[in-house]
């Protein structure tokens, strides 16, 4: 789905701020702190994606490289979420 | 005239250092990791009066060893040499990188020595005498790593200029190793911070450097001396042509 | 004797070192993976001081620096469609947008440092700290680099070199450039949601 709407550059650039500002919500505003973590890096690893995709054309990288970046985004994402619940 | 002559013995010098280095700087002296700055002075003094014997045996020898680091040097120099000849240009690169590995050595040396005066007679010093000696050693050792950075990027950017079908030095050690001596800019919070993991002693300051900086050393290492068996082979290949 | 010994060289190295930005790339990456880790493996003994400072921090200043490094990410990959299709002062003029863009993310960050400067917080007020000038500040470093190398792309091409094969290497520059440009957008965005949001509340 977001390979649809963010067909272009510019579709990727409005969606990326509309998110960013939905994360920014999230952090300040929900009082469920489980939930707004995992909206925060959940929010943050599909940002990274569409720049990997749409601004940086990942999918012409080396194959090794492009496997790698995405394990990157969602291990990171998720290690994040469960340090910071490790620490609850 | 062979012009690789002495470089296969230059280029082992290399790895035989680390392993020194491991053994007389590393287990000897104390380390891995080395003493926290988060110490306080008296706690430290204790450490290094009980430690001081081997101390002093792993500083005796990690200080003349350490030549080797530029014999090393010298051999990277010879592989880059012939990769700048061959591309007709000025060989500033392989100059670059022969002073930077003569300072490094300086930068290995000194510190060594400071370790070995703090542990010359720790039992009458003033503890906070003691603690500043060791101190200023680390900082020397540590914040000198631009002369280091600049040796192995004008190595690195060298065999990036390699025109071979295959390279000399395969592009990702090249990179990799260009990456690790630049983040050694980390180092610059090490005086900054008494403890936690960008101190000296810390994490990421010490176990995620210099362990960045062990494999590094490795890579350069190996390549090197399969770089001086390749140009040895084409060497008297075109001399036996003639 | 310098003929023969050139029998393995060969043009074809050059391309193949392509690949090369984006090794670089997983490198840097990996590194400050290595960072956001140990951030949060420190965060783990101390929780409340890492949140407690971390509301200190404006969230609105970095949200506002995250829009600015999106903002300048895509004008810059715009620019590099741009150069591709050899429109090369079109790139050139998205390149500056770009920049007076990621300008202000500079003035943001230097305003941010001075509040904190002022108010007596400095890197070794306390863990979370550290690491907030620690982060902030490496990453400063790339985006002034970054800033730095679009600031000779907006020149144009070499005017020392043949036109073609200045315009072929400006390419390659402006691809490479704009991957790294790339990373300073995407690193933020971790670091944002790391230093302050969180924490927040």
């Amino acid at each position: 789905m977001i390979g649809k709407i963010a067909a272009a550059p510019r579709n990727a650039w409005l969606l990326l701020l509309a998110i960013s500002g939905l994360s920014f919500l999230a952090a300040e505003l929900m009082g469920e702190r489980h939930v707004a973590i995992v909206a925060i890096m959940a929010i943050s690893a599909a940002k990274i994606l569409i720049i990997l995709l749409r601004f940086m054309e990942v999918e012409q990288a080396p194959l090794f490289i492009r496997r790698y970046l995405y394990v990157w985004t969602f291990g990171i994402a998720g290690a994040i979420f469960t340090l910071w619940w490790a620490a609850t | 005239m062979n012009p690789y002559r002495y470089a296969r013995i230059l280029a082992w010098t290399g790895p035989l250092l680390l392993i020194g280095t491991i053994i007389f700087w590393g287990v000897l002296g104390q380390n891995i990791p080395p003493y926290s700055p988060a110490l306080g002075a008296e706690e430290f003094a204790e450490q290094i009066r009980e430690h001081a014997a081997q101390i002093r045996i792993g500083m005796i020898v990690q200080m003349p060893i350490s030549v080797m680091w530029f014999t090393w040097s010298v051999a990277m120099w010879q592989v880059m040499r012939a990769i700048e000849i061959e591309n007709g240009s000025n060989q500033v690169l392989s100059l670059i990188q022969l002073f930077g590995g003569a300072f490094t050595t300086i930068v290995f040396i000194l510190p060594c020595s400071v370790w070995l005066a703090v542990a010359y007679r720790p039992e009458v010093m003033d503890p906070k005498t003691l603690q500043i000696m060791y101190d200023f050693g680390w900082m020397f050792f540590d914040m000198a790593y631009s002369l280091t950075t600049m040796q192995l990027i004008a190595w690195g950017v060298c065999m990036l200029q390699d025109r071979r079908a295959k390279p000399l030095t395969p592009a990702w050690a090249a990179w990799f190793t260009m990456f690790v001596v630049v983040s050694f800019l980390l180092l610059t919070m090490m005086p900054l911070v008494y403890d936690g993991p960008f101190s000296r002693s810390g994490l990421l300051n010490y176990f995620y450097e210099f362990g960045a900086f062990f494999i590094m050393w490795i890579v350069v290492a190996a390549y090197t001396l399969k770089a001086i068996t390749r140009l040895e082979q084409e060497h008297w290949a075109a001399n036996a042509a003639q | 004797m310098q003929h023969s010994n050139m029998a393995e060289t060969d043009g074809a190295a050059p391309a193949k070192r392509a690949p090369a930005i984006w090794l670089f790339i997983a490198l840097d990456c990996t590194s400050f993976g290595v960072f956001f880790l140990v951030f949060m493996v420190q965060r783990l003994g101390q929780p409340v001081l890492f949140d407690q400072s971390s509301q200190h921090l404006d969230a609105g200043l970095g949200f506002l620096n995250a829009c600015i490094l999106i903002t300048s990410s895509w004008l810059v990959a715009w620019a590099n469609i741009a150069g591709r299709e050899g429109r090369i002062d079109h790139a050139r003029r998205l390149l500056l947008a770009g920049m007076a863009v990621a300008a202000c993310f500079g003035v943001v960050k230097i305003y941010e440092y001075y509040t904190k400067f002022v108010a007596g917080i400095t890197v070794a007020t306390n863990e979370f700290y550290t690491f907030y000038f620690a982060l902030t500040g490496i990453h400063f470093i790339h985006y002034v680099g970054g800033m730095v190398i679009l600031g000779i792309l907006a020149q144009g091409p070499s005017r020392y070199m043949p036109e073609a094969m200045a315009k072929a290497s400006y390419a390659r520059w402006l691809e490479g450039s704009s991957l790294f440009w790339h990373m300073v957008d995407l690193l933020w965005i971790f670091i944002f949601a790391l230093l302050y949001l969180i924490g927040a509340r």
